[in-house]
């Protein structure tokens, strides 16, 4: 019965051997030859089995490996080899530096999200024939009336009032793509431009408006997205920071999450700088029309309640609006215009779902 | 007396020495504690880490059940390193980047691009995803050592990747009744691709043997299909309403047994087939091992999601008396509900990296450890006379699968 069993790395067939130790090398003997000599410095040991012992050598071939299962021999030779137990599994300082730079690479990732993303996705909207974005505004048209769950409210004088609101607003400006507004039957206020042209208002803000020109900023505001093409803008970055995040994350468990998060966070600080810009579109809009931008501030207060002191104002997709109130604030001017609707014509438009 | 003439005994020292095969059995030794040790703390550190920590977790379970696993006397061992995974994903990116990009900006430039774009691009995804498989099987092999002889693989990954895709149309063609044949063809490309140091692997297992041990589980799931379906097509309308949604009801129960006792029946085949020169395996492994794992899997998972739901209740029960008056406030003023957020967040993190320990702990080591107790090497010392041959291979197919969702243990 060998002491130990030698595998020289050339050859499977196991080599039964005994062990010698001399002053620096553990001698691997073969009957009476010597098959190895092992520097005890050399000695690695190998993760296996707790029961055995197996040890390399960085000297010898490398996946020569020597088997000791008696455990006085096994002692004596950990004993001497200095350096056997290192680097054996992934240990505290290799954690620390995986930690380090994951957290670092995380970070270029984000800022690359964050900063030439938009750049990349400003070049790339140009780009896009108006045709192949009013197909991607398709497509996210059916989402949006899904998750609305919406009818639209067409027919009637509301919607004559409406188209004439329009037609007025974009008499003064310039637009890639034709606008097209539509009103869906929901409680919730809000307003949004897809990629395409079409804009979407929700009954719940023409409920709670107490004026024309409060609707017409907001209008004004989309068309402003409209202009900038902003919803492409969003949903180029949208595919390449979920591109982006999603290479990082792989396929953890978890990383569903975890992207959704950074997404949540990054679209959200994109579209406040396009909310501040779709602002000054509807300030200057309305005063060439010679109406006061400031209504449509009434209005988002109105909605969204004063979010001062809200913890979280990052994640916020609308930036407060308080500080956007002070912007229109600043641009305030004298009603010199005409009205832009009828007092008929505003009721219409205020009942434009409840006629259908 | 003729009778006895007629039996004719030879003499003893003539009988021919038939040698009963050498038999080695497998097993493994490693302790279920390590192994949960070792994924929890993986698991932890997934998230500080943004996930890259997965490369270091793979490497340290194959480690683990390589290391744990006795043949005869010695145990395989894992040389790989979550360094090198790390490597091949960075290699697999670049790789990766200018596909997704320039399918992003085909898909951009014209409208009428659009119809067929998105098609080739899941066709190459589908392909590269295969090739990705072949590599990291190569890899994988490469890094396996017994006896201080490594495994290695020749072929060709675009082959095989080729391969799949013509054998995946047939199966999808047929119902699913080629899968068989597919199975073994695959795998006879695997294993003859395979060697042991200069030991050539192959494939002994059949697409006959297995389909008719597959063929029932067929006939519940597909073959009940198909047979709802032409039912359905003869009845009248309000019969067809309930045709189908019984077959719906008795899918939604066949569907997933008939796939776990197929993985059994599956492993076992592929675990018979296996041949390095004239070493062979052999299999006991029974269907309901396999499928015990599944159940205690399934046990585990539910009894966790209840008790992080009952976290999460009680969590809201204190703060929140109705339901209504919870999305009213929301809509006013949702921010002071950001602790509640953070800690639904929170919880379904933890949720998310719990599943994966949970199903790394039963599923992926409860069957590596079945399959260890039930299989049997024949003719082992066969083995003592390969020569070391073949060289590590690099990790892209590991990165390429971790990008692509194709990844294995």
């Amino acid at each position: 019965m060998a002491a130990a069993v030698f595998y020289d790395g050339l050859a499977a067939k196991p080599r039964p051997v005994a062990l010698r130790f001399a002053a620096d090398a553990v001698e691997i003997l073969e009957g009476e030859t010597v098959a190895a000599r092992w520097a005890y410095p050399d000695i690695k040991r190998l993760p296996v089995e707790a029961a055995r012992l197996r040890v390399r050598s960085l000297g010898a071939p490398e996946l020569a490996r020597l088997e000791v299962e008696d455990e006085a021999l096994a002692a004596e030779l950990l004993r001497r080899s200095p350096q056997a137990e290192a680097g054996i599994t992934t240990d505290r300082r290799t954690i620390a530096r995986i930690v380090g730079w994951s957290l670092a690479a995380a970070a270029s990732i984000v800022l690359t999200t964050i900063y030439l993303l938009p750049l990349a996705a400003n070049q790339l909207a140009p780009l896009v024939p108006a045709a192949l974005e009013r197909r991607l505004g398709e497509a996210v048209d059916n989402q949006v009336r899904v998750l609305f769950d919406g009818k639209a409210c067409d027919g009637g004088p509301g919607a004559a009032a409406l188209g004439k609101l329009v037609a007025t607003l974009t008499s003064r400006v310039e637009l890639p793509l034709a606008a097209e507004v539509r009103v869906l039957d929901t409680a919730i206020g809000n307003a949004l431009a897809l990629p395409g042209g079409r804009i979407y208002l929700l009954d719940g803000l023409l409920r709670r408006a107490e004026s024309p020109d409060e609707i017409a900023g907001i209008l004004a505001h989309e068309l402003g997205h409209v202009a900038r093409r902003d919803a492409l803008r969003r949903l180029i970055q949208a595919g390449g920071s979920s591109f982006l995040l999603g290479l990082l994350f792989g396929d953890i468990t978890g990383g569903g999450t975890l992207i959704l998060l950074g997404r949540t966070l990054v679209d959200s600080s994109y579209s406040r700088e396009a909310e501040t810009d779709a602002d000054r579109f509807a300030a200057d809009l309305m005063v060439a029309l010679g109406r006061s931008p400031q209504p449509m501030g009434a209005l988002l207060v109105r909605i969204t309640g004063t979010q001062r002191d809200m913890p979280l104002p990052f994640l916020a997709s609308h930036p407060v609006s308080e500080a956007r109130l002070d912007a229109l604030k600043a641009r305030e001017s004298p009603a010199t215009g005409p009205p832009l609707l009828t007092e008929e014509e505003w009721r219409a438009l205020k009942s434009i779902c409840k006629a259908g | 007396m003729p009778m006895n003439i007629a039996v004719p005994v030879p003499p003893v020292a003539s009988t021919p020495r038939i040698p009963l095969p050498e038999r080695t059995e497998l097993a493994f030794t490693g302790a279920p504690g390590d192994f949960f040790g070792l994924v929890a703390k993986g698991a932890a550190l997934i998230l500080p880490t943004a996930g890259f920590y997965r490369f270091w977790l793979i490497t340290d379970i194959r480690r683990h059940l390589w290391g744990k696993t006795r043949i005869g006397g010695e145990s395989l061992e894992y040389t790989g390193t979550g360094r090198e995974l790390l490597i091949g994903f960075m290699i697999a990116l670049a790789v990766l980047a200018p596909i997704y990009v320039g399918y992003f900006a085909l898909s951009l430039a014209a409208e009428r691009m659009q119809a067929f774009a998105s098609v080739p691009l899941f066709l190459v995804l589908y392909v590269f995803g295969q090739y990705a498989v072949y590599r990291a099987r190569r890899y994988r092999a490469t890094r396996t050592i017994f006896r201080g002889v490594r495994f290695w693989m020749t072929g060709s990954a675009w082959r095989y990747a080729g391969k799949t895709f013509l054998w995946d149309l047939a199966t999808l063609f047929s119902l699913g009744l080629a899968l068989p044949w597919r199975m073994a063809a695959l795998e006879r490309y695997k294993m003859q691709n395979t060697r042991f140091g200069d030991l050539a692997g192959d494939f002994a297992g059949t697409g006959s043997t297995l389909f008719r041990r597959g063929v029932a589980l067929w006939a519940m799931t597909i073959g009940l299909a198909i047979a709802a379906g032409v039912l359905a097509i003869f009845v009248g309308n309000a019969a067809r309403v309930i045709v189908l949604i019984g077959l719906l009801s008795a899918m939604s129960f066949t569907l997933p047994i008939a796939y776990v006792l197929f993985r059994g029946t599956l492993i076992r085949w592929l675990i018979e087939g296996v041949r390095f020169g004239a070493v062979a395996l052999e299999s006991r492994l029974r269907r309901d091992t396999v499928f015990g794992c599944y159940l205690k899997w399934l046990a585990a998972t539910t009894g966790y999601g209840a008790v992080l739901a009952g976290v999460l209740g009680s969590l809201f029960a204190a703060r929140l008396g109705d339901l209504n008056k919870l999305e009213a406030s929301l809509a006013a003023d949702w921010s002071s509900y950001a602790f509640e957020a953070a800690a639904v967040l929170l919880l379904y993190l933890a949720f998310l990296l719990g599943l994966g320990v949970l199903k790394r702990y039963f599923l992926d080591r409860g069957i590596w450890v079945a399959v260890a107790a039930s299989t049997t090497v024949v003719n082992l010392t066969a083995a003592d006379h390969a020569v070391a041959a073949g060289e590590a291979a690099g990790s892209l197919g590991e990165g390429l699968a971790d990008a692509l969702d194709v990844g294995a243990i």
